[in-house]
């Protein structure tokens, strides 16, 4: 129905609230001026799967992104298997604006999938693989890259739940509406939420440049930053 | 250090080059496995929308937070009880004389454009200052909490701009705009993160069709996202429009505009987790956001959030405007009740 080239897809997104999801979205509802029933018609398998693969071709890419910020690299396509897969069990329910609906399952499949231990040790093991990519593959001499391992670090020594926020909006790119949306929280709840964690973020970032000397939980990060201090 | 630290700044350029998504091969290997699974047979019935979860829902919002009734009372005389059912079936609406004879959501959004338009612009103060409570359910990592949270956005942008940030039951007056980048509450964060001065809003389109070409020409905030639909990009624009002092002709080229979308759906009339009255307009018959609108005066009382939980709709937030006007005070709120 639609070929989705890489060119026709940045036309394509602009649309698609006219496309076929919004279509089945519409059956058996009443809308401006008309009312839609039965529909079994219309929800034909060929109009889901494309409905779904525009779903799947527009929010591949956030959803990845989301997983591997949450569990890392290695256990991102599980969570990220498992979050497409219980969208196309629920394809009926997917919202026009779906990237908020499927980071909020995502973040469902990492609490179901995880304990807390575990996730920490996989977010542990991604931030030290970053800080040692940021270090290998870029020289110590910018000061951005001091920045950048710095703001790793500091990152690493936040609770998940600050870390998740604060990732939604720097990382991820989220508004505070449609980060909220994920969190199932109200806007101006998550302003607070918001406030205090960065808040604690900035701490920790002035600890570590004051002292240049590494609270953070994790030994091979502090172990560098040792080796790094005169 | 002179500067204060920016954290979401540095954050965002610390961005790790590992999140970028991964080849092909592992893409397509996710999609066979995500399509491969069976289709709920449950898909077909349709989570029945709100109008027999919600009173449920309302309830025990309003039991949780004593709150709730102690600012629903000042609000407004003559307000439905706060235990009323919330939603009138729309069939019924018109039986009620406040509420036009035609419920469409088309109907109700250009009723409150006229209005709106009507109004005599505010004459401004110091401040925009807005009061709101919201409350959200419980979720896997936070517990069911209700807030209330004053923002005073002061008019001219070398101004400082104040909010009220609770701690342990105390609303406590906090500077806004504490980091570099932090635009929030310093700036009408209308849409979608265009975030706008009280003169920059003066200047908005007063033509829906401009309006709605001004709004679609705001790029993505952030490259590596997909673009938000068009529809929701509109309807969140519209809405946090409403919720601004910006022209009355530009609020009411908001409704219009709103108007004209698809996938609206007329709620009739409802009344909002505080117990005002008002109509209702979802952007969707799936999870949602639903925008409650006082029909005389065209503001906007309480925007509400709704997920599929289990198979049935269940109200996950809500935030209420009780207060939205000009003042030259920034004062103090009382305390929180908890």
């Amino acid at each position: 129905m639609f070929d989705l080239g890489d060119d026709a897809l940045g036309q394509w997104v602009g649309t698609c609230d006219r496309g076929p999801q919004a279509v089945r979205n519409r059956v058996g509802a009443t809308f401006i001026g008309m009312t839609v029933s039965g529909g079994a018609d219309r929800t034909s398998s060929d109009l889901e799967l494309d409905a779904f693969d525009d779903v799947y071709e527009r929010c591949f890419p956030p959803v990845w992104s989301y997983a591997v910020s949450r569990v890392g690299r290695q256990a991102a396509e599980d969570v990220v298997s498992e979050t497409f897969a219980i969208a196309w069990r629920r394809q009926t329910s997917i919202p026009v604006d779906a990237l908020p609906w499927l980071l909020c399952i995502a973040r469902n499949v990492v609490f179901d999938s995880y304990r807390v231990a575990a996730r920490q040790r996989l977010i542990d093991m991604a931030l030290r693989t970053r800080i040692a990519v940021v270090r290998a593959n870029e020289p110590d001499i910018a000061e951005s890259i001091v920045d950048r391992d710095q703001a790793l670090t500091a990152l690493a020594s936040l609770s998940e739940r600050d870390r998740e926020l604060l990732m939604l909006i720097a990382w991820h790119g989220l508004s505070p509406r449609r980060a909220a949306r994920v969190l199932g929280c109200s806007r101006p709840a998550f302003f607070v939420r918001l406030h205090r964690a960065r808040g604690r973020l900035e701490r920790a970032l002035d600890r570590h440049a004051a002292a240049n000397v590494s609270s953070d939980p994790l030994s091979v990060a502090r172990t560098h930053n040792k080796r790094g201090t005169p | 250090m002179t500067t204060p630290t920016d954290g979401i700044r540095i954050l965002t350029e610390a961005r790790p080059d590992d999140l970028e998504a991964p080849d092909q091969l592992i893409r397509d290997r996710i999609y066979r496995a995500a399509v491969a699974a069976p289709v709920s047979s449950a898909r077909r019935s349709r989570a029945h929308r709100r109008r027999f979860v919600v009173p449920a829902v309302a309830t025990s919002a309003l039991a949780a937070g004593l709150v709730v009734a102690l600012l629903a009372q000042p609000l407004r005389t003559g307000t439905a009880p706060a235990h009323s059912a919330r939603v009138v079936p729309a069939e019924s609406a018109h039986a009620s004389p406040a509420v036009p004879a035609d419920t469409s959501a088309r109907a109700v959004l250009l009723a409150a454009a006229n209005v709106v338009e009507k109004t005599a612009p505010a004459a401004v103060g110091r401040y925009w200052h807005t009061s709101t409570q919201s409350w959200e359910a419980a979720t896997s990592t936070y517990p069911s909490q209700t807030i209330v949270m004053d923002v005073w956005v002061a008019r001219s942008p070398d101004d400082q701009s104040w909010w009220t940030l609770p701690i342990r039951g105390k609303a406590e007056l906090t500077p806004a705009g504490l980091g570099l980048s932090d635009p929030y509450h310093t700036r009408f964060d209308v849409l979608y993160d265009r975030f706008l001065t009280f003169a920059e809003l003066q200047q908005l389109p007063t033509d829906p069709a401009a309006l709605e070409a001004y709004i679609l020409a705001i790029p993505p905030h952030h490259p590596d996202l997909p673009v938000v639909p068009v529809s929701d990009r509109l309807f969140d624009a519209c809405i946090a429009l409403a919720e601004t002092p910006a022209p009355p002709d530009v609020r009411a080229a908001a409704f219009r505009l709103l108007a004209g979308l698809p996938d609206l759906t007329a709620l009739g009339q409802v009344t909002d987790a505080l117990g005002r009255p008002g109509v209702g307009v979802s952007n969707s018959d799936f999870d949602g956001e639903e925008m409650i609108i006082d029909p005389s005066t065209g503001t906007l009382l309480a925007l509400e959030n709704f997920a599929n939980v289990g198979g049935k709709m269940e109200m996950t937030d809500y935030q209420a405007t009780v207060v939205a006007a000009w003042t030259d005070t920034v004062q103090p709120p009382a305390p929180i009740a908890s």
